[in-house]
């Protein structure tokens, strides 16, 4: 799985206005803001962009990518009319992040 | 060791290892909120001025001992919520402490007997609504952010609800609060239904966006939740009449928990959507609560409505439509972000004598930009009501985006003081509207200046925010 090819979604789900923080399970338990599914998709972006130096910020990455279940609960509706599939942008970098 | 490594070390001390943090990452995503230089700067791929650590705590001793460092240090305190603000309040455009306040999510107490809820404020908007509802209550505070945004967030931004009508907006429900103050001393308020000891100091803090106070506990009012709720729509022939109409029903004591009035614009987009012909303004409104007290406000407003203005009744379809969609609009919103395009959103306020007035003048100054722009009328009063702008300007050739940007609000800013409105009803001021802020004031801001020299001697809490950073500290975030 490339991260190029999910990068635009990721961009798109980090310009929302974040209602999916609500029903992500993960998030509503470990309650930092770079855990709410849109902040991931930032995180992604951010990569992406290479804002962030992988190599120095690896174990916040990891940290932060393998707080998630997967379960795409952010991306069903209401809580998404994005149509942005989030298990697959988080399960893309976290194949790039270990490559 | 630089300033960075010894202030994580000091607060490590304080909150544990684990909860603070200068990893980028978290410098970046904790520093951001809602308002558009950061969906640009998002879009163009660079990073906007970060803080120098992120700390997550769990306690209001922990709050207090970090402000005490960072008075020790000399270094700002930013407190985040849900990020979900629309005017860069939480931009800590000199760097410092992010607290995030999630961890601080504990209901603390329900009391069934006299309608009240004591919670600490890193509780998400619904995730204390759906609390209450298992014990039969609501809080009546829905604002759309309510899936994102924190009950601290509502405070310090005096936050409206879609149902203000009838529950009134956050500083209306607040009884009273524990504060960290500047110093970091924590102080409290006492939550009485009313009291006659001086001044209100709950609502000195309440509005005050971080600058004097962090609000860590909240006393808040709630209600039974309703026995029923009815929807209904009507087509008036204009702004005019749809707001006349709307006066008259608050003049009876009448309380509909929704009321939207649709500009031309606003209600072309909206009534064909559904099919319907789209002309004339659209009302939307619902009543909720006691079943007989909901038929008697649903009778008098269908008097008012279509005995003395003729409005065409369009049943509950399209009220009903708007609630349950109600978020629908911001699907598109990221595309037109990725496209750079200038997508905000403004809100203000006047009373009744001024409200018409206000909409035409901040139209002018839309149509002078040839900026696409809508509006509605939703949060009422028997003394007036705002109007929220949304508005829409694609970029030109050889001006840069920013500059039409800041003037457009600039105009409409000016525009709303010239008329005497408020320049924010609900959104609060952060970076946006810092610079229209003493204007508003007059002669009074130099006492918000001293209440705020007087709390906060080192000037730690949020610095250069409700007007104090002037119009420079707000462009340079894009």
């Amino acid at each position: 799985m490339k991260l190029e090819k999910y990068s635009k979604q990721a961009l798109k789900c980090a310009l929302c206005l974040k209602m999916c923080k609500f029903v992500c399970p993960v998030a509503s338990v470990v309650r930092r803001e770079p855990v709410y599914p849109p902040n991931k998709a930032l995180i992604v972006h951010l990569i992406a962009s290479k804002l962030v130096d992988i190599d120095e910020e690896s174990d916040v990455l990891a940290e932060y990518l393998y707080l998630c279940t997967t379960c795409g609960l952010c991306s069903t509706e209401p809580w998404c009319g994005l149509k942005i599939s989030m298990p697959e942008i988080i399960e893309s970098a976290r194949t790039y992040l270990v490559s | 060791m630089s300033t960075q490594t010894v202030l994580k070390d000091r607060i490590s001390k304080i909150v544990g290892e684990e909860n603070v943090s200068t990893s980028l990452v978290d410098l970046a995503i904790c520093s951001r909120d809602l308002w558009l230089p950061y969906f640009f700067n998002i879009v163009d791929r660079k990073l906007w001025k970060l803080p120098d650590v992120v700390v997550w705590p769990e306690t209001t001793e922990q709050i207090s001992e970090t402000i005490k460092l960072a008075n020790e240090i000399k270094i700002p305190v930013i407190t985040l919520g849900g990020g979900a603000g629309v005017c860069g309040g939480i931009s800590p455009t000199r760097g410092g402490i992010i607290i995030d306040m999630k961890r601080m999510n504990k209901i603390i107490e329900i009391d069934d007997k006299s309608l009240t809820v004591r919670t600490q404020t890193g509780i998400i908007g619904m995730e204390l609504e759906e609390e209450l509802n298992k014990h039969g209550y609501t809080l009546g505070h829905y604002p759309l952010s309510i899936y994102s945004s924190t009950i601290g967030g509502f405070l310090a931004c005096r936050s409206a609800g879609v149902l203000s009508n009838k529950y009134g907006k956050i500083e209306d429900m607040v009884l009273g609060i524990q504060v960290v103050l500047p110093t970091g001393e924590i102080i409290e308020t006492k939550p009485v239904p009313r009291s006659a000891t001086g001044p209100n100091l709950t609502q000195l803090f309440v509005g005050s966006e971080g600058v004097l106070g962090i609000i860590t506990e909240a006393t808040l009012r709630m209600h039974e939740l309703p026995e029923e709720r009815i929807y209904i729509s009507y087509r008036l022939k204009s702004v005019h009449e749809g707001l006349e109409a709307i006066r008259k029903i608050f003049r009876c004591g009448v309380r509909p928990a929704i009321v939207r009035l649709y500009d031309e614009y606003d209600t072309k987009l909206t009534l064909r959507s559904l099919g319907l012909p789209a002309e004339g303004c659209l009302l939307i409104l619902s009543f909720e609560g006691n079943s007989k007290l909901v038929k008697v406000e649903k009778e008098i407003t269908e008097n008012i409505c279509e005995k003395e203005f003729k409005a065409e009744n369009l049943g509950e379809k399209p009220a009903k439509h708007w609630w349950i969609h109600r978020h629908d609009q911001y699907w598109m919103l990221p595309s037109l972000l990725m496209g750079k395009m200038i997508v905000d959103t403004m809100e203000v306020a006047a009373t009744w004598d001024k409200l018409e007035k206000l909409y035409f003048e901040i139209r002018k100054v839309f149509e002078k930009y040839r900026v696409v722009a809508m509006a509605h009328f939703s949060h009422f009063y028997q003394e007036g009501g705002s109007i929220y702008f949304t508005f829409l300007k694609s970029k030109e050739k050889g001006k840069p985006i920013e500059q039409t940007y800041w003037n457009i609000w600039n105009d409409a800013m000016e525009t709303c003081l010239k008329i005497g409105g408020a320049i924010s009803h609900h959104h609060g001021i952060g970076l946006l509207k810092g610079a229209w802020l003493p204007k508003y004031y007059g002669n009074a801001y130099s006492i918000l200046a001293d209440i705020k020299r007087i709390l906060d001697p080192n000037n730690i809490l949020n610095p250069g925010k409700l007007g104090f950073g002037g119009i420079d500290e707000a462009r340079k975030i894009f």
